[in-house]
């Protein structure tokens, strides 16, 4: 039992520190060119928001946890090696999104340069973010197929 | 695109250009090397002359400047307020009646616009002496408490040195840094022995008078006086005698002492007071410069109208300079969309004396490009835009990417009320904010994604997360639930993954078909067979393989399968090389094209993300129900669910939506463009009106 929370727990808490390092790091490049434009308020929140979607990854990969072990209704009564392998399923979650939304905060850093010098150009920006958001998916969808199916194993 | 070529007479020049202005379809641009227009008459091609109109430009461009800087000091002192759906609302309308009525108003608004100027200069003018003098009176501070002038320099007898000194000093500690000084300076030579008695004319201060009598012989008898001290700056008055002066002040510079130079012959409480009646006068100033201002809070629509109205001229002037005028005629060149010509030339036969012709651009030339499609494409054309415009010999992906699009944002958003809020929310501001341009396609846009949303959401059974079952079971004790069209994502997961890969292969395979179309188009039908059809002949073995697999109908299908994946490899390695020279070079080129497999299995598992982000929306939306329904049934757990409910479900909204949005830019960017989509269009830009704040009604 205590290993499959602690399942969710990392997926959820890496996950989350991950994109608030990330949404803080863009955020404050984005409040520079604030000060200067307030106008660019709008463009810069979409950079601002990408590293945040790796927290919401995490909780819904903890979310399943809480679900399949009976945390949320239900009887939570697994054992010992069920409650192993949740903790093993939530880990691609916690770990990819961590990583990954520091990378991907870097990149929107360098976009929210453009959007200061280019405004037009802010899509391009914004695409480029999305090339690592990528990776915290796949990281996402791994766990949650683990998640899924580790009770079909019958442990 | 046709090119244009108009020849009239000189006298209709403004007017024609004035009627092209206002029609907005033409681009107007001379063809380049040509400077021989195409039509008869050589002996006055050499006198054909461009108008020298940046002069005028230049004017109108100090003007527009002007009555733009007359806006932004409105909008920094009198602010207007703007509605939080400002930024969707489109430009005024304006009739032309009003137009040239208002337009005679120009010089009226033009001073106005000056006025607001000068009284923003008067402010800023203010402000500039307002810390000026606050920097004076901040030094003048320490000074308040001496009586005589700064400028004051002694008596008969006596010199007085006013100063300040780098150091918190009293009146003993300074005469003892001062004797200190001294004999390290002279090592107390008796040459400046001076007589105690020989100070006059000192007693007339109020100050305490320190005398050094006790050691007259080592340094000359000084009256001191602090006015004032603190630890950075100590305000003495120094007084000796006037033949002691150059001694005492050479010691008194080596402590750190400063002069202040006050040209008036006023003590500091005099002084101070004047610049504090200085502030309070220029204080007054500003706020009477101010109001003044405030007053003129209803000149921002005619000055927004002028704004509009010079931008337009400066235009029009700059229009008529790329013409070429002959001694009575002048001609006019640029592109023109197709669509646009028959009309154009009616109404210009109609109205002038003109002669009008189109012919075919020439294939070297870089024509512009202007997208057009029917309504339900023509509002992705924006991402299409944002990427990079078709070159002329790309085919426009918009119609192929529109039906992929609103698909997929759907998919990812895929809950049938958010879908349902962002159709309802658009359709509002199509109907009453009426947008223009650019912010119109866009909520277009979103209207159609969100109508797919509706789609997808009610096929997955999500209507905001599993909002009827949770309803349901608090307040009304019963068991419902909206059963998924299809099936439900979160029970079968791999369900949605499966078909998430299988709509990306179909992208991809639609990008490549193409690519194919194009090629041939030119063609290149060889190369489309070799580069894309061998392709094919893999993907369609593989394909065997997979479905062999999964319907489990193993032992002939598989092998059949396999083997037409080889061929259609072998096909590639013995074609994929064929640009290089020699045969080892060419074997080498071929294997090394298999390598382009990992891309496109990189490319479909790309489409995962269709899964990924389509569960998250449903899974948190119905944690967002679950946290609302803690409060149980009941008033107060209804009141505790609303809360929850609309700030949960506004959250989740707007991310998954940004999500949507930024995926489905990508998947079409590098997924599929990638396939047969090159770019590098130059946009059409027509002469017309592009005006800020009013648009213009033609009179019929």
């Amino acid at each position: 039992m205590f290993f499959a929370l602690m399942g969710a727990v990392l997926a959820v808490t890496l996950a989350c520190i991950g994109s608030a390092k990330g949404v803080g790091i863009a955020s404050e490049a984005a409040a520079a060119v604030i000060i200067d434009d307030p106008s660019k308020f709008a463009k810069l929140l979409i950079l601002q928001l990408l590293p945040g979607t790796q927290g919401l990854y995490g909780l819904v990969v903890a979310v399943m946890i809480l679900l399949k072990i009976g945390v949320l209704g239900g009887s939570p009564n697994i054992s010992l090696l069920a409650g192993l392998l949740y903790l093993a399923a939530g880990l691609p979650a916690g770990i990819g999104g961590l990583i990954s939304a520091i990378a991907q905060a870097r990149v929107a850093v360098t976009g929210v340069t453009i959007v200061a010098k280019k405004p037009s150009e802010s899509s391009k920006a914004i695409i480029s973010a999305t090339l690592v958001e990528f990776y915290a998916l796949l990281s996402f969808i791994s766990s949650f197929l683990m998640v899924m199916n580790i009770e079909k194993l019958g442990l | 695109m046709k090119r244009i070529e108009v020849i009239a007479l000189q006298s209709d020049a403004k007017s024609i250009v004035e009627f092209l202005q206002r029609s907005g379809t033409v681009e107007i641009s001379q063809r380049p090397g040509s400077t021989r227009p195409a039509y008869a008459g050589t002996a006055e091609d050499s006198s054909l002359v461009q108008l020298h109109t940046h002069v005028n430009i230049t004017q109108f461009d100090k003007t527009l400047h002007m009555v733009n800087s007359a806006l932004a000091v409105l909008h920094e002192y009198v602010p207007a307020k703007k509605s939080l759906f400002a930024s969707f609302t489109g430009r005024r309308e304006l009739s032309l009646t009003e137009f040239s009525a208002r337009s005679h108003k120009a010089e009226e608004t033009l001073r106005k616009a000056n006025e607001i100027i000068a009284l923003s200069r008067r402010i800023e003018a203010a402000h500039v002496v307002i810390t000026h003098t606050r920097s004076q009176l901040e030094a003048m501070l320490p000074w308040q408490d001496l009586d005589i002038p700064m400028q004051f320099s002694g008596t008969d007898h006596t010199s007085a040195i006013v100063g300040s000194l780098p150091a918190l000093y009293t009146e003993e500690s300074l005469l003892a840094a001062l004797m200190e000084s001294f004999g390290i300076e002279s090592g107390g030579t008796d040459a400046l022995l001076r007589e105690v008695d020989d100070m006059a004319g000192v007693g007339q201060l109020a100050h305490p008078l320190i005398f050094s009598e006790e050691r007259a012989d080592e340094f000359p008898p000084v009256f001191i006086s602090v006015i004032s001290s603190s630890r950075e700056i100590t305000c003495v008055v120094v007084i000796c005698h006037k033949d002691d002066e150059p001694l005492v002040r050479r010691t008194l510079r080596r402590v750190g002492l400063s002069i202040h130079s006050d040209p008036t012959k006023h003590p500091p409480a005099v002084r101070i007071a004047r610049f504090r009646a200085r502030i309070a006068e220029a204080q007054a100033e500003i706020a009477d410069a101010s109001a003044q201002l405030a007053g003129h809070k209803h000149e921002r629509d005619s000055l927004e109208f002028l704004s509009d109205y010079y931008l337009m001229r400066r235009d029009k002037y700059e229009a008529l300079g790329q013409l070429r005028f002959s001694r009575k005629t002048f001609v006019l060149e640029g592109f023109i969309p197709q669509k646009n010509t028959k009309h154009l030339e009616e109404v210009m036969n109609r109205h002038f004396n003109v002669s009008v012709t189109f012919e075919d651009p020439s294939e070297d030339e870089n024509i512009p490009v202007l997208l057009q499609n029917n309504p339900l494409v023509s509002p992705v054309e924006d991402i299409v835009e944002s990427y990079s415009l078709p070159s002329r010999t790309d085919l426009d992906p918009n119609p192929a990417m529109a039906f992929f699009y609103y698909l997929f944002f759907g998919m990812m958003l895929s809950d049938a009320g958010y879908g349902v809020i962002i159709v309802a929310a658009t359709l509002a501001i199509l109907r009453f904010l009426k947008p223009e341009g650019n912010m119109k396609r866009n909520i277009q846009k979103f209207f159609l994604c969100g109508l797919s949303t509706v789609f997808w959401g009610a096929l997955f059974g999500s209507w905001f997360g599993n909002i009827v079952y949770v309803v349901s079971t608090t307040f009304l004790g019963k068991n419902i639930s909206l059963a998924p069209l299809w099936f439900d994502p979160v029970t079968d997961p791999l369900k949605l993954l499966i078909l998430s890969l299988i709509l990306g292969f179909i992208h991809i395979m639609v990008g490549l078909a193409l690519r194919f179309y194009n090629m041939c188009r030119h063609g290149e039908w060889l190369d489309a067979l070799f580069d894309i059809g061998l392709w094919w002949v893999v993907f369609a073995g593989l394909g065997v393989v997979v479905g062999s697999m999964a319907l489990t109908v193993t032992f002939p299908l598989q092998t059949i399968g396999l083997w037409i994946a080889a061929a259609g490899g072998l096909g590639l390695v013995l074609t994929q090389g064929r640009s290089n020279k020699s045969i080892i070079a060419k074997l080498f080129g071929g294997i090394a094209s298999l390598y382009s497999i990992t891309g496109y299995f990189s490319d479909i598992l790309s489409y995962s993300r269709l899964m990924a982000l389509g569960l998250v929306t449903g899974i948190i939306g119905t944690v967002v129900n679950t946290i609302g329904s803690i409060g149980g049934g009941g008033i107060g757990g209804a009141v505790i669910f609303i809360i929850i409910f609309i700030a949960g479900h506004s959250i989740n909204i707007g991310i998954n939506a940004l999500g949507a949005y930024v995926h489905v830019n990508r998947l079409q960017y590098v997924e599929f463009f990638s396939k047969f989509y090159e770019g590098g269009g130059k946009a059409f830009k027509p002469f017309g009106i592009k005006t800020k704040s009013y648009k213009f009604k033609e009179d019929k």
